[in-house]
Order: C-alpha cells, then structure tokens, then sequence
C-alpha cells in the first residue's frame, strides 16, 4: 500500500513513482470496469464487488498454502505454480461473483432500485463478516505469500520492481482483452445491445438473462483476479479491503462516467494517480491519502454527474 | 397581443442527441381556451408538455407564461406560477392513499413549514384538515364512489380511478393552465364520453382556466377543444379548429403514414 | 368493564415475558419467554375473533392502553433494580430508536439510503466531549449543540450530493462514515484511537447523573438516570415524527420516495425536501451521540464505526419503513436480542446481514408496513 519511495522530488523517483500510480490505477480498472459493465448491462451499482475481489485475495493465499501442503512446490517451478493459481482464482470468483448475482442481485431485478442497492451492501456484509469469523484468524491482517518474482531491474538510472511490473502487464492485458471482447465478439455486442435497451435486445432474440450472467462472469473473473494482484503488491490484507476497495473502483467508475468503459480507466488514472502521489509528496498525508479520493468523487459528483466520458443519451421522462 | 395570452412558445426547440424532439414550435394560446394537441406517437407532445413544465430545458426558443418567459425554471417553480399536468403513463404516488394524492396536490397553497410543523401545530392541523376536505369535494365532483374510495392506496385502484385522482390532484392547485396528457388512454368509450363531460364540468366551474389536451381519440379533440395544433416530427405542421386541421392533406398524411387503430374520427 | 380487564390482563402478560426476558440468564429459559411471545403474538393475529376484539378494545381504550404501558416503562428500572447493566442494554436501546426514527426519516420517506449514521452519531458525541473537555459547557447546553453540530455537517454533506443520484449518494454516505472513523482514529485532537476520557456526568438539581436513584428505599443503579433521559429524548423524537408525518414536509416526502419528478411538478421543492430529511436526521443522530458520550464518559473511534450504521438500516428495515411504532420494537428487538445470546454476539453484523437480505425477499416493507393517514 505504501509506495516504494516517499520524499523529495528527485527525478528517478518521480518516475518510479508514475509506475506505482499506474499499476495502482491498473487494479483499480480491473474493479472498475466491472461495476460499469454491471451498471450498464443492468443499471444496478454493485455495492460489493471490492468484496469479490477479497475473495480473490483470500483464495489465492488458500491455494498457495494448499500446494505447498501438497509438497507442490519442490517439484514445480514457483512461475507454473503462480499461473496455475491465477487461473483457478479466475474461474472459481469468476463463478462465484455470478453465483452471488443469481441469488442476490436477479430476484430484486424488478424492484425499485433502493432494495437492490440495500441488498448488494447487505451481501457485502455477508462476505466480509462470513471471511472474518470462518477464516482462521480472520479479523487480523494476512500475508499475501510472494508469488511474483521479489526483483529488481534497471532501466537507465531507474529501479523498477519486477512484480509492479508484471502487475501492470497481467492488468492491461486483461483489460485489453476484456475490450476485444465487449467489442469483437457477438457476446460482446449482446452485452452493448442490452446496456442500450434490454427490451429491444431481448425482441432481437437475445436471451438477455444469460447475457446478464456472462457479464457478472466476466465482471467476477476480472475483480478476483484484481484481487490477488492487489495482494501481491500490498503484501498484507485485511476482510475488509473490500470495502474501501469496492468504494474506490465505484468512485473510478463514476468520476470517468459510470456506464462507460473507457471511463472506468480514465477514472481509474485519476483516483490512482491522485491517491499514489498525494501520499508520497504530502507530508503526512499518506493515512488520509483515502480522504483525498474521496474528495474528488463529491467534486465530480457536485459539478460533472455524468463523470468525465459520460454516459449515453439521456433517458427519457 | 401578448395580454389575452396566457402561454406563448416562440420557436421552441430541443435536440436529444441528433433527434429533434421538438423543432421550431410557436403556440398561442388564448386565456380560457381549451387546445387540443394532436399528432402521430413520438412527435414531441410530450416533450413539448415536459419543456412547458421545465423538466426539460430547451435548445432554442421562449416560453411565455403571462408574458414572462419562463424558460430555466424548475418545474416546481413552474407550477407555482400556476401550470398543472397529468402524466401519460399516470404517475401517481402509488403507496399512499388517493386523498394523500390530492392533497399533495395543493402543495403551492399550503403555507406551513418545519417551525410550524414542530412548534404551532395547530395551524398544520387544520391546513392539513381543510386540504382533507377540499380534496374530498374534488374527488366527489368525479364520483361519489371515488370520494368514499379515498383512503385506498392508489395501487390499489383501478385504471380509470387512477386517471381521475391525477386530474384531481393538477386542479388542487388551482391551476391557470391545465396540461392533460391521454387522459382517456385505456378507456373505454362510456369511461370517455364521461371524462370528457367532466372537463366541461370542470371549465364550467373555472372560467378562466385554460386547457391544453394531449389526446389520440379525435372524437374527444373534437367536441371539446376550441383550437388545435397538430405536431409531425417536432414540427407544427397545422393549427386552427378541429374541423378545419383534420381535412388538411398535411394532417391526414401525417397520420396515415404510422400505424393506429383510431387516425382519424 | 369486563373489556378493559381483557386489554390489561393481555398488556401484563406480554409485560411479564418481556421483564423475564430481560432478566433471565440460561438459554433455555430465554428461549422459552422468546417463544412465549412469539406463541402469544401468532395467537391474536391468527385467531380472528380474538384479534378483531382485541383490536376494538384497544381502539376504545386507547387511552388506558397506552398509559398502562408508559407506567410500565417508567416502572422497569424500579422491576429492575438489582439489574444495573439490563438497564444499561433498555438504554442502548433507547438510543437505537433514537437514530433509527430519524434514518426512517430518510430511507422511510424519502428513499434516500444514508449509511452515514456512524459518522453522525460520532459527529454529536465528539463534538458534546470535546466542549465538555475544553470549555466545560453543561451537559444540558451541550445537547442541542451536539445535535445541532451533526445537522451542520449533514447539510453539508447533503447539499452538493442532492442533485446526484441515489445510489452516488449511498457510496457518498459509506465512504463519508470509513472515513470519519479514519480521521477520528488519526487525527491528535480527537484522541486518536485512545478517544476522549473523563467525560463528567450530568448534573440536574444537584443530582448527578452518576449516583444512584434513591426511591422507596431502594438503590436503583445510576443507569436509570440515562435511561429516563433516554426514554425522554425517545418520546420527543416519536412526537416529531408523528407531527411530521401529518404535515406538509411529511407528504412531500412521501411524495419524494414513489415519483421525484413528480413531485416536482407538485410544487415541491424536491432538493430543499431532501436536505432537510438529511439536516433533521443527523440532528437527532447528534443529540443520540450527545447522550451516548455522557452515559459512558468514555468515548473511542470503535463505538463509531460503520457496523453502527448497518444496525440502524437494519432495525429500520425489520421494523417497518415509515411505521414509528415499528421501528420502536425493531430498536428493542435488535439490541435486546444479540445482548441475550451473547454466543451470537460475535455473529451479529453476519446476521444482520441474511436479516437483511431475508427481509428484503419476504417483507420488504418491514414487519410493521405504513399505516394510511387519516384526517379526522
């Protein structure tokens, strides 16, 4: 959570800070981009997928600590391993997230928004109080074990860290992906046709309940992973990042235009560039650096609703 | 000119997006008038109603009320000046009783507030009990059954009931100019002929009020309305009285060209 | 005569469970009283002939219903006195019904889903404490401040979110209470995690809050004091949200929950409606806090934290959305209950949360829904 280097505005630092805020801002995307997606296809804010993302955390600290109970670890190289992790994590809360959506989110579909929105933050609860009390020692931090390579690498006067790095990739590459996806693919176009008219798409023959599913999938693989990705840099978590976390990946989405896809990145920069340098240049400021985004989400709220992008036209009285 | 008019637009016009909703529209209505406003789904009556009301805020274009123009006005400002409306689809505040309704509808004549509220309740006692009363006398000028029917929760109520409670409550407020939208949408023809009687009822009992109807049954339009303005694609395509407008080829084109069950009388 | 004696004779029975239920220790036996009640209540509302007399005795006795039932909870810490820290829990509660009259205010009319209770209630403690602490201000002078400082901070915080949309302004709420308590627990002159200590007891007629009540012959626990204040403050709010229901604000935000848009086209200034719902609330969580920090003299950032803000959701939506007796047993319901099953304590926000969802599902109008209001 803290960044590598606080202090006086040397240049090398200066770059090494950019890198800590964009992969900062890259896991913020992998949350944000999700609630979107979910407000766009559904109109329903998701009150806690940061939660999910948890899970992912969670999981993967299980995982790592189940192979090695396995004796996994003499016989396989520790980079198989970490894939091979990153890819269950990414099916189970995959499956896991749509599991809540199913059970928690479709049977408040037709009702008035305030009861979906009171059950997503119930549901939040749920998981983060069922994490606290059924994981062994659950209300105390945990160590997220290594399982990014611990090195740095030098890039002219500059000293990267390797993990931050492949942070940064793994984040855009799925990210990337996750746009060929919403806008190359027939699934995809089904999840753009539903978030402009769910009625209209459902007369075209697209099974809209299904595509709903196939979002929350989506939306779910890409918060869990984000989650073990965010424990690998922080080292340290805790039940209850989700709820900042959600918070914040909300707060991305609605400052870059909730709905909108490029918008959750474009948020995403703001809130981690802004969180990553107020706390490393502001003296003091590193515990408040969470006062500050909020901050700037009532600034947009008060005078840009509609986020940075905005969202599509208007609706209709 | 502008002294016997109560409501004047001037080219009144608003874009969503590459649509124009409603484009270029210049109405004159005269205090005490009852207009129809007439033209195929989805050319800008509506929103022409909703711009009037300040829900929407225009392009282009004035809005004349009493020769002010009202254009960036909240629609709660708005209706204090005196314009009331009914909805298309009704809305209601459905899960409170009917007389609530009502009496929420004589907001803009109420005059208490918190301090009152907390401290001299009496006042909000009787302001509270007279509204009760008059909203009564409201309901019962459509039917008694819907007067003794008040206390039901407007989810509770039927179709045509829940047509009326609306037009109730935009006359509690004692409105100068009423903007009805498809009042008799889902009647049946007995349920409309009564609701027509009773806009003349209502015009009887309020000389000056003036009336802008919404409607797609022609016969209402043309037993009740003084003048008519046809709208095409956010255009005013004609305007004058119903037996005039409703033999222009404009008119009749606009109509054919879209499919209803009831285009023309 | 003979309907009168029903209606008393009904009232002590359900007041004994509730006594027993306070007082009784063992599972089972709490267990018991609980299913006592819960037999008992079934029974009228299934068994219509005894439900429509019970109902018509009541509404033609009202009168003495309801003062039998006043003199019973004006009783309960005399019943009560080898019991200081039942008192203590009837006290909580008391509070409890105090946030959760005014977040009704909110959620029950206007639909505006606040989470922020934590952070008024925090608001109001910290405030009375420290002017306690600093300027000395009486205890008495410090209530309406208190109350007063949570509302400046609601309108404020209400203000610029009005015209943003429901579900912006709940995150606005959550994130506004994790970090009040991020602040309260960083900053030096709010204690830090340490809090605020030595917070003196109210004084009224040379009575101090902190003795014990001496009355016939008996030493009742000085709890009681805070819980008649508390009873007091709990009346006060019922009052206020009874005037305002029937009244103008009370239908605009009735108005304000089913249609904003059209309530508008009322006349209704929707975003004036909205901040005073919020103003009003966090005044009521203020003068809550106030109470709090004087009963405990003690105050720290965990008493304050987001959990605080779930129970008050919680009761609000078990006891009824815009139903003031509702929330009333809700309150009681949801302090009494985890204190009895102190195994459960430790799963109360887990059970919060399915209570929640369960009742979302099933009643999502709460057990007690709206009554009509009627005007005669």
């Amino acid at each position: 959570m803290d960044p590598p280097l606080k202090g006086n505005r040397d240049m090398t630092q200066f770059i090494e800070q950019i890198m800590f805020a964009l992969m900062l801002s890259s896991t913020y995307a992998l949350i944000a981009v999700g609630i979107t997606l979910f407000f766009g296809a559904i109109n329903i804010v998701h009150f806690s997928h940061g939660d999910v993302a948890m899970l992912g955390a969670f999981l993967g600290i299980i995982f790592y600590g189940l192979f090695g109970f396995m004796g996994l670890w003499e016989n396989i190289p520790l980079w198989l391993m970490t894939m091979v992790i990153f890819l269950l994590v990414f099916i189970v809360i995959g499956f896991l997230g749509t599991f809540f959506e199913r059970t928690v989110i479709k049977p408040f579909r037709k009702s008035p928004l305030l009861m979906v929105l009171v059950a997503t933050i119930a549901l939040g609860i749920v998981i983060r109080e069922s994490v606290r009390l059924f994981y062994p020692q659950g209300s105390n931090p945990q160590v997220f074990p290594k399982i990014l390579p611990q090195v740095n690498f030098e890039v002219g006067h500059l000293i990267l860290r390797f993990d931050h790095f492949i942070i940064l990739i793994i984040s855009f590459l799925l990210i990337f992906f996750m746009f060929l996806f919403i806008n190359k693919t027939k699934t995809g176009l089904a999840i753009r046709a539903i978030s402009q008219d769910i009625e209209a798409a459902n007369l075209m023959g697209i099974n809209s309940d299904i595509i709903i599913a196939i979002t929350f999938l989506i939306g779910s693989m890409l918060a869990g992973l984000a989650g073990i990705l965010i424990g690998s840099y922080q080292t340290i978590v805790r039940f209850d990042i989700g709820l900042m976390g959600g918070i914040k990946g909300f707060s991305a989405a609605v400052v870059g235009g909730l709905g909108n896809f490029y918008g959750a990145i474009v948020g995403s920069l703001i809130l981690g560039f802004i969180e990553s340098l107020t706390s490393a240049y502001i003296p003091g400021g590193a515990p408040y650096k969470d006062v500050f985004a909020f901050i700037i989400v009532i600034f947009f709220l008060v005078f840009k609703p509609s986020g940075i992008l905005g969202r599509r036209a208007p609706i209709k009285i | 000119m502008e002294n016997d008019h109560v409501l004047i637009t001037e080219d009144l016009t608003i874009n969503f997006g590459g649509l124009r909703a409603v484009d270029g529209v210049d109405i004159y209505i005269k205090k005490g008038e009852i207009v129809g406003l007439i033209g195929p789904n989805g050319s800008g009556k509506s929103t022409f109603f909703n711009l009037i009301t300040g829900i929407y805020k225009p392009n282009k274009g004035r809005i004349l009320f009493e020769g002010e123009n009202i254009i960036g006005e909240k629609p709660y400002q708005i209706t204090r000046r005196g314009i009331a409306r009914t909805f298309q689809n009704g809305r209601l505040f459905a899960d409170i009783s009917a007389l609530d309704n009502v009496i929420i509808g004589m907001y803009t004549k109420q005059k208490t507030n918190l301090l009152d509220t907390v401290l001299r309740y009496r006042r909000v006692k009787t302001e509270l009990q007279e509204g009760a009363k008059s909203a009564m006398e409201l309901l019962a000028f459509f039917s008694n059954e819907l007067k003794d029917n008040c206390l039901k929760l407007v989810v509770d109520l039927p179709h045509t009931d829940r047509k009326r409670v609306e037009i109730c409550r935009a006359l509690a407020s004692n409105p100068k100019i009423l903007l009805l939208d498809e009042p008799t949408g889902g009647m049946s023809p007995e349920e409309t002929e009564r609701l027509m009687q009773d806009i003349r009822k209502i015009k009887e009992q309020n000389e000056d009020i003036t009336i802008i109807i919404i409607e797609h049954d022609m016969s209402v339009i043309e037993r009740v309305a003084d003048s008519v303005y046809v709208l095409n694609y956010g255009k005013k395509i004609a305007e004058g009285p119903f037996s005039v407008i409703s033999k222009e080829t404009k008119v009749i084109e606009a109509y054919l060209g879209e499919e209803t069950e009831d285009a023309e009388t | 005569m003979f309907e009168i004696g029903l209606l008393i004779f009904i009232e002590t029975l359900f007041f004994v469970l509730v006594y027993l239920f306070i007082i009784l220790e063992k599972t089972y036996s709490i267990l018991g009283i609980l299913g006592g009640i819960i037999l008992l209540s079934i029974l009228i509302n299934k068994v219509n002939r005894l439900h429509s007399f019970l109902s018509e005795c009541f509404s033609k006795y009202k009168t003495i219903a309801i003062l039998y039932g006043i003199i019973f909870i004006l009783a309960l810490p005399i019943l009560l006195w080898e019991y200081p820290y039942q008192i203590f829990i009837l006290f909580n509660a008391g509070l409890f019904a105090i946030l959760a009259l005014g977040l009704n205010w909110q959620i029950g009319s206007t639909n505006i889903v606040n989470f922020a209770t934590g952070a008024s209630f925090a608001t109001g403690a910290y405030t009375s404490a420290l002017l306690s602490i600093h300027l000395g201000l009486s205890f008495w002078i410090l209530l309406p401040i208190g109350g007063m400082a949570a509302a400046g901070i609601g309108f404020i915080l209400g203000l610029p979110c009005m015209k943003a949309k429901t579900y912006y302004l709940s995150l606005v709420t959550i994130a506004f209470t994790l970090i009040v308590y991020l602040l309260l627990n960083n900053l030096r002159w709010t204690g830090g995690p340490d809090g605020i200590a030595d917070i003196p007891f109210p004084k009224i007629v040379n009575h101090s809050f902190g003795s014990p009540i001496r009355l016939f012959g008996l030493e009742i626990p000085f709890q009681a004091n805070f819980y008649y204040l508390a009873i007091f403050l709990v009346a006060l709010t019922f009052f206020v949200d009874k005037r305002l229901r029937y009244s103008r604000i009370g239908l605009a935000w009735n108005a304000i929950r089913n249609d904003e848009v059209a309530a508008e086209c009322q006349g209704i200034n929707v975003t004036y409606s909205k901040v005073m719902s919020f103003s009003l609330n966090f005044f009521f969580d203020g003068v809550a806090g106030t109470l709090f920090a004087f009963c405990m003299s003690h105050i720290s950032p965990e008493s304050f934290t987001f959990n605080v803000s779930v129970t008050v959701i919680t009761i609000v939506i078990v006891g009824g959305m815009d139903n003031a007796v509702g929330i009333l047993f809700g309150a009681l319901l949801m302090t009494l209950i985890p204190e009895k099953f102190q195994v459960f304590q430790n799963y109360r926000m887990l059970i919060f949360g399915f209570i929640i969802l369960i009742m979302l599902r099933l009643r999502p109008k709460g057990l007690f829904p709206q009554t009509v209001r009627k005007y005669d």
